[in-house]
């Protein structure tokens, strides 16, 4: 691809690379996965907790959006938001057939961002456990607003679009989520070594 | 961006940061399978919803321009109704003229579509 081409790619929204893509071009197929290929596996793994899942389910999730190009409509769904619930139901289906400590196990021995010492990394991952098992058991609205904006970093106007909730309906589901987590939390911070550093 | 939360004494959005940063990087290859994935369906016959619908069958077609089931019902009606009359039509007798009198007696042939006229 050239510099130009790619450039010019660049410019355009999801939804004309989508339809540029069911009319042959290739080009547009790179440009959409590098746009928002991150973001799909990210929003996979932090549902997963497990690479080879979460790397599963984004291929599944773009195999899905291919099919569907052709009949793409510019005034339906964002491209965005329509593989976010996507990549929702494909995790929420690998998880009920996949159910197990093994996805545990795998964050413990691959752990993405080695930090000095071995003990202070799986000390960072103990905790970071401890937070997903806490948004787990979070009603499903709740982890799901709270995920969508704590951990994949969108703006609550985009979680109520994705959601069909009004903006003040995302931050108060947001804002209990934060609370219960804070409160369930709170009991494990010794176990959670935060006495030990300066995170607190 | 999200807003520290100074007044909690559990400091969750450190823990979010953390959570974010821990996210690994996925296998290069699987960039490159999406884009197989990709030229795979660019590269498929036209799917079941992109063919052309194929047109009914001629008896099919038929049954369809001669109006279906209540053209049929009303030819039906009528046919039967035809035969009616036809068998209905000695005791209608135009004109009978007895042979051992003088007189002539006239009737309506078309008295048995009282009832029917009445029906609209």
């Amino acid at each position: 691809m050239s510099k130009d081409n790619f450039q010019s790619l660049d410019a355009l929204t999801d939804d004309a690379l989508l339809i540029l893509f069911s009319n042959g071009s290739q080009s547009a197929a790179q440009e959409l996965t590098r746009r928002l290929m991150p973001r799909v596996f990210a929003q996979a793994y932090h549902k997963l907790r497990n690479r080879s899942d979460a790397e599963d389910v984004t291929q599944e999730a773009f195999m899905k959006l291919w099919r569907i190009a052709k009949e793409w409509k510019q005034d339906q769904a964002k491209v965005s938001t329509w593989l976010y619930r996507v990549v929702e139901n494909a995790c929420i289906d690998r998880m009920r057939r996949n159910r197990s400590s093994s996805a545990i196990e795998d964050m413990v021995i691959e752990p993405a961002d080695p930090r000095p010492s071995a003990g202070q990394a799986l000390q960072n991952q103990s905790r970071v456990n401890a937070l997903y098992d806490a948004i787990d058991a979070l009603p499903d609205r709740q982890a799901t607003a709270l995920r969508m904006r704590h951990l994949e970093e969108k703006s609550n106007i985009e979680i109520a679009q994705i959601m069909d909730l009004s903006v003040d309906a995302v931050e108060s589901l947001v804002s209990r989520a934060k609370r219960t987590l804070t409160a369930q939390l709170q009991g494990q911070k010794t176990a959670l070594g935060y006495q030990d550093d300066s995170v607190q | 961006m999200t807003q520290s939360n100074k007044n909690d004494d559990f400091d969750l959005d450190a823990l979010f940061q953390e959570a974010r940063i821990g996210v690994p990087t996925p296998n290069p290859a699987l960039f490159d399978q999406i884009i197989a994935d990709a030229q795979s369906v660019l590269d498929e016959p036209l799917s079941e919803t992109s063919k052309p619908v194929s047109s009914p069958p001629w008896w099919r077609q038929l049954w369809i321009d001669i109006g279906g089931w209540p053209t049929v019902t009303g030819l039906a009606t009528a046919g039967i109704f035809g035969v009616w009359i036809g068998m209905s039509s000695d005791l209608l007798s135009t004109q009978t003229i007895a042979p051992d009198t003088n007189t002539v007696e006239l009737s309506d042939p078309f008295s048995g579509l009282d009832l029917a006229m009445l029906e609209g």
